[in-house]
């Protein structure tokens, strides 16, 4: 019984440090974002902060900008994703085929990965500009009107993801590459003895085996996204009205230009819920169907 | 318990940071007579032109100096963190921090008092612009000297203006008209150029057009024409968002709209500069100082073809053109020690000289009146005696952006709205309910009624 | 059931490995052929071609008379049980085992039904929800076997598919496979580099080697009749004894210290070809004492093997392998005499051929 009890000391001592770390990295931001969040918190008021209770929070269920905010991440989120899945997908495909010449392919392919998101932004705001950009320099090549690919609602939105297309196919792909290149021949094998058509191996053998790569590599992703500021920072502060503005970047202009830090503080916290809430829901749905039956 | 944390990491930070510049200083040979006589200056810029020129001339400035220039030049949002942050600290990190002419009242608990430098060393202000000099005096303290103060103008194209007849506009009905008769006639030309980017863009045009209409963004007292922005009590500070004038400005931004060149939902002030410069628009809204963008770009049509007024305003009101730009201060946590160096360094890079250097290299901002008179100077910068005009008629002002601390919310806030009515996501009238609730909201949070 | 022609099929790889060459090779329908060679043989690939996995370089592969080379996999009707069993991991043992069905696109109850019915066969009920990680070797193999069983292919393909498991299960499953081949009536073609398992299971056995086929026909042939010594000394336990130090006169055949009368038969074949090598089975070897007449010898070592022991002996000819019954076993480092059956003889000429057979 002591021996346990001195056991259980040591274990306790052992791990501690492990823990105080995770505490002093995780869990003390996260608790100082609810305790800013139930205050009046403005850096540039000489006022001190003071309690607020929930009114930041009721704050956000009456803020239209929040609201439409949250479903802008969503919109973008959703077909960056996609797209990016489909796309990597299809890439990882070509790639893992024997072509010649793919190696030098496949390692260019990489590049945008390697670029900073604010470089990738700027590039992509100055190639879709409509006075100077080079994009539309060639639509009028053709003569077609000049696009206005920032400044419309839809196209401003889906100009955002394509430059978030652009940089991070090329991650999918490489995960879906790699895995494709562990998958063993034999399964396939054993599907064509079966009688299964290529198309149903794909879908019945290879797609399944694929499962925990495309989990990881959505969770990566979709977390990614979410976050996702640079992009609209460099492209569309937001705009048009408030077709691109993403939390995040809401959540920025809120706490580090305004200064209202308090009310970010809030919005910080639903965002934390949303992430670790959608998360946990993709991981159980998604990763680990069986559990779900 | 926090920010004492903080506070105190903060000042070790500084310590530290302070006894190596110090030691690194004192190893320079004090080889020249010059103003920093071997020690060093840590200078918080922005990232606007004259911090820049500075930057280009670094060499030559230390080189005039004689010791070390440490220039810490930031964007816009991360310089007023800084500063913020930097206040908070029992010592400075910094002799002088750049301040633009709105900040002052968000930053006058942390700036010095310059009065008694100005009476030891027998400094004369009068040969800055009145307006310039006196933008920077809040309850009879002078917080800081003027380096970059610059106004936002009008330009257009005297050429284009010329071939249909038309006269420098003075007035919203001016810019509209001349705008369609060029759009009409000139096919690669759109009519205005102007800061229609959503958030800080489009929300500083706003509260500058309103201005237009003789309208501050708060419930200031009013002067004659203009506002008293020297004594803004807790009751001053309602918003007047929506009002009659409110409404002026997004009619106004709606009719602009109709005039502008592609991609205007977008543009901000290098885009608007930069189109203008290259013939993409007739009239812009303008900086004086980036007017060197194309002044001092031999291929830009619009060099050498430019004529400048001050805002064109709404019906039945005076012109106004905001007077914005960069000052040099010094934060109160300075070390006592380092003030009278602060100080000197302050009248060297405000000195007639070096205003008159930094017009070389594409900083167009004159506001002494000596610089402004040089004819050297006005070849280069053909702006300048336009503002010195403007400066003299009493057209610039600055109660367009009160310098309140919440000035940068209002901003932000007026950003997201206008820009949904340019979008025709949101009617007038909604996006001023809205603006006008969220600053209220705002002031509310804020304690001041 | 199927009857399968391979004509002349030859298998080069890119890199230029020849992996089967000129291979004719006919297996009956409802046969159950063996084919038995040491790794790198070929005998996969020949499978494998016949499967469908494995493009044939040239040559023709008939099965009851019609051309299948081109052919798809999935369409020439032919089941396959891998060595590593090839289960589909993501699924589990029901899904598994209906695959084919599902293929075919069969209606679900009757999938359900033939699906229970060849899992009864295979003992496999209790595991159908479960995925084949939570299997042992032998259960993943009957999955693997039930998967191959539960349609009429035309010919079963099996690819040493005992070759991962442990002895006793491998002799359990090895009667069970050949069961089932007869209930099914299919044709079979097994491939397996472990003789004892290839006699037990096969009606005839082929034997590879370097992508050459080698020999044909059932175990008592290659043991007694091996056309070359490849064969004679790859089939057979215990191995074979080899002597190359051959001289014949007289009617005679010497070994180390001993000479032994040709049979005539024999004796006649050896003026055309004359031989280089003499095997003898350890079988065809008496023990004498050491007095008698005979291959003198000296016993090294004894290795039981149930009943029989094989006696591993050093003679003036070289080492040499005998079998003695457990009853009377010589001791470790006795001298004996090694006594070969003349009709037992087997001699080989220069190019390795079986003289007797080289003459037929």
């Amino acid at each position: 019984m002591s021996q346990s009890r001195a056991a259980r000391r040591a274990a306790f001592i052992l791990i501690s440090p492990a823990v105080l770390l995770l505490l002093a990295l995780n869990v003390f931001p996260i608790g100082f974002a609810v305790f800013i969040s139930l205050r009046h918190w403005s850096l540039s008021i000489v006022n001190p902060p003071r309690f607020a209770g929930l009114f930041n929070y009721q704050e956000l269920t009456l803020d239209d900008r929040f609201i439409n905010s949250l479903s802008v991440s969503a919109t973008f989120v959703l077909i960056a994703i996609l797209a990016e899945l489909v796309l990597g997908f299809a890439l990882a495909f070509v790639f893992n085929s024997k072509l010649k010449g793919l190696d030098t392919l496949r390692k260019l392919s990489l590049l945008p990965v390697m670029a900073m998101p604010l470089v990738v932004g700027l590039v992509w705001f100055y190639m879709l500009n409509e006075n100077f950009g080079v994009i539309n320099w060639f639509v009028t090549l053709f003569g077609a009107e000049r696009l206005p690919f920032l400044t419309d609602s839809t196209l401003a939105m889906l100009s955002i993801a394509l430059a978030d297309i652009w940089q991070w196919t090329p991650f999918v792909t490489l995960v879906i590459f790699a895995a494709l290149q562990s998958l063993p021949e034999y399964v396939f094998e054993a599907g064509r003895m079966d009688g299964l058509t290529e198309r149903e191996i794909f879908w019945r053998i290879t797609l399944p085996l694929l499962r925990p790569a495309i989990v990881v590599v959505l969770i990566i992703r979709a977390i990614d996204a979410v976050r996702m500021i640079d992009l609209v920072f460099m492209m569309t502060k937001g705009g048009p009205g408030g077709a691109t503005e993403v939390l995040p970047w809401y959540l920025y202009t809120t706490g580090f230009q305004s200064f209202d830090l308090g009310y970010a503080g809030s919005m910080a916290v639903v965002m934390i819920i949303i992430v670790t809430l959608g998360a946990q829901v993709f991981v159980r749905q998604i990763a680990n169907p069986e559990k779900g039956r | 318990m926090f920010r004492k944390m903080m506070k105190e990491n903060i000042r070790g930070a500084a310590c530290i940071l302070g006894a190596t510049c110090l030691a690194f200083g004192a190893s320079i040979p004090a080889h020249a007579q010059g103003v920093l006589d071997g020690k060093t200056i840590r200078i918080l810029g922005i990232g606007d032109p004259v911090f820049q020129v500075m930057q280009q001339i670094h060499g030559d400035l230390e080189e005039i100096a004689g010791g070390e220039i440490q220039l810490d030049v930031r964007p816009f949002d991360v310089l007023h963190q800084q500063v913020l942050l930097n206040a908070q600290n029992d010592l400075s990190n910094y002799d002088l921090i750049a301040v633009d002419l709105p900040q002052f009242g968000e930053y006058r608990p942390f700036l010095t008092n310059l009065n008694p430098l100005i009476e030891e060393n027998d400094y004369d202000g009068s040969d800055f612009h009145d307006v310039a000099w006196n933008g920077a005096q809040f309850g009879g303290n002078q917080l800081g000297v003027p380096l970059q103060p610059h106004p936002e103008i009008f330009a257009y194209r005297t050429d284009v203006f010329e071939k249909y007849g038309l006269d420098a506009p003075r007035t919203h009905d001016d810019v509209l008209a001349a705008a369609k008769t060029i759009e009409e006639n000139e096919a690669d030309m759109s009519g205005v150029c102007w800061n229609a980017a959503r958030g800080t863009p489009i929300g500083q045009s706003f509260i500058m057009t309103q201005g237009d209409f003789g309208a501050a963004p708060i419930d200031m007292v009013k002067v004659g024409d203009d506002f008293d922005m020297g004594n803004i009590q807790p009751e001053n500070m309602k918003p007047t968002i929506d009002t009659a004038e409110g409404e002026a400005t997004l009619n106004y931004f709606l009719a602009l709209l109709e005039v502008s060149p592609p991609g205007i939902l977008n543009m901000a002030w290098d885009e608007r500069v930069r189109v203008f410069a290259q013939g993409g628009c007739a009239m812009t809204y303008i900086w004086s100082g980036r007017s060197a963008i194309y002044e001092l770009d031999e291929d830009a049509p619009a060099r050498g073809n430019v004529g400048y007024v001050s805002h064109p305003s709404g019906p039945d009101s005076p012109n106004r053109s905001t007077l914005g730009g960069w000052y040099l201060s010094i934060p109160t946590n300075i070390d006592p020690d380092r003030v009278d160096l602060a100080w000197n360094v302050i009248e060297w890079l405000t000195s007639p000289e070096m205003i008159a250097e930094y017009t070389k290299h594409g900083n167009c901002v004159a506001p002494r009146k000596s610089v402004s008179a040089d004819p050297e100077v006005i070849a280069r910068c053909p702006v300048i005696p336009h503002v010195n005009q403007m400066a003299e008629d009493g057209f610039l002002q600055g109660w367009q952006r009160p310098p309140v601390p919440e000035i940068q919310k209002i901003v932000d806030v007026l950003g997201a709205e206008s820009h949904q009515v340019l979008t025709g996501d949101k009617s007038v009238k909604d996006a001023l309910a809205s603006a006008q609730r969220l600053i209220d909201r705002e002031m509310r949070k804020a304690q001041y009624y | 059931m199927a009857q399968v022609q391979l004509q002349d099929v030859h298998k080069i790889y890119p890199d230029g490995t020849k992996a089967v060459r000129a291979l004719n090779l006919e297996i009956q329908s409802g046969e159950f052929l063996c084919v038995l060679g040491p790794s790198g043989c070929g005998k996969s690939t020949t499978l494998r071609m016949i499967a469908g996995l494995e493009e044939v370089s040239s040559g023709i592969i008939e099965v009851d008379g019609q051309d299948i080379v081109g052919t798809p996999a999935r369409e020439r009707d032919i089941a396959m049980v891998f060595e590593n069993y090839a289960l589909y991991p993501h699924l589990n043992v029901f899904d598994n085992i209906a695959m084919p069905l599902v293929a075919r696109r069969t209606a679900k109850p009757e999938i359900r039904e033939r699906v229970e019915r060849i899992a009864g066969t295979m003992g496999i009920c209790e595991h159908l929800t479960k995925r084949p990680s939570k299997l042992s070797g032998g259960q993943r193999q009957r999955v693997s076997l039930a998967r191959a069983m539960i349609r009429s292919p035309k010919m079963f393909l099996m690819d040493e598919p005992l070759g991962h498991l442990e002895e006793y299960l491998r002799i359990e499953l090895r009667r069970e496979i050949r069961a089932l081949h007869e209930a099914t009536g299919g044709t079979t073609f097994y491939i397996t580099h472990d003789q004892e398992e290839a006699a037990a299971v096969s009606d005839r056995i082929a034997v590879m080697t370097d992508g050459v086929l080698q020999q044909v026909g059932t175990m008592a042939d290659l043991i007694d009749r091996p056309v070359n010594r490849f064969v004679a000394e790859f089939v057979g336990e215990p191995p074979i004894s080899m002597f190359n130090d051959v001289a014949v006169a007289n009617g005679q055949i010497r070994l180390g210290d001993y000479s032994v009368a040709l049979p005539p038969a024999l004796n006649r074949a050896v003026d055309a070809s004359p031989p280089v090598s003499v095997g003898v089975r350890p079988g065809k070897f008496s023990i004498d004492d050491a007095e008698a007449e005979g291959l003198s010898a000296i016993a090294q070592s004894v290795q039981l093997m149930g009943e029989w022991a094989a006696i591993l002996c050093d003679t003036p000819a070289g080492p040499a392998t005998a079998l003695a019954a457990k009853s009377e076993l010589p001791s470790e480092g006795a001298r004996v005499k090694l006594n070969p059956d003349p009709e037992g003889l087997l001699l080989f000429n220069k190019n390795g051929r079986n003289i007797v057979s080289a003459e037929v």
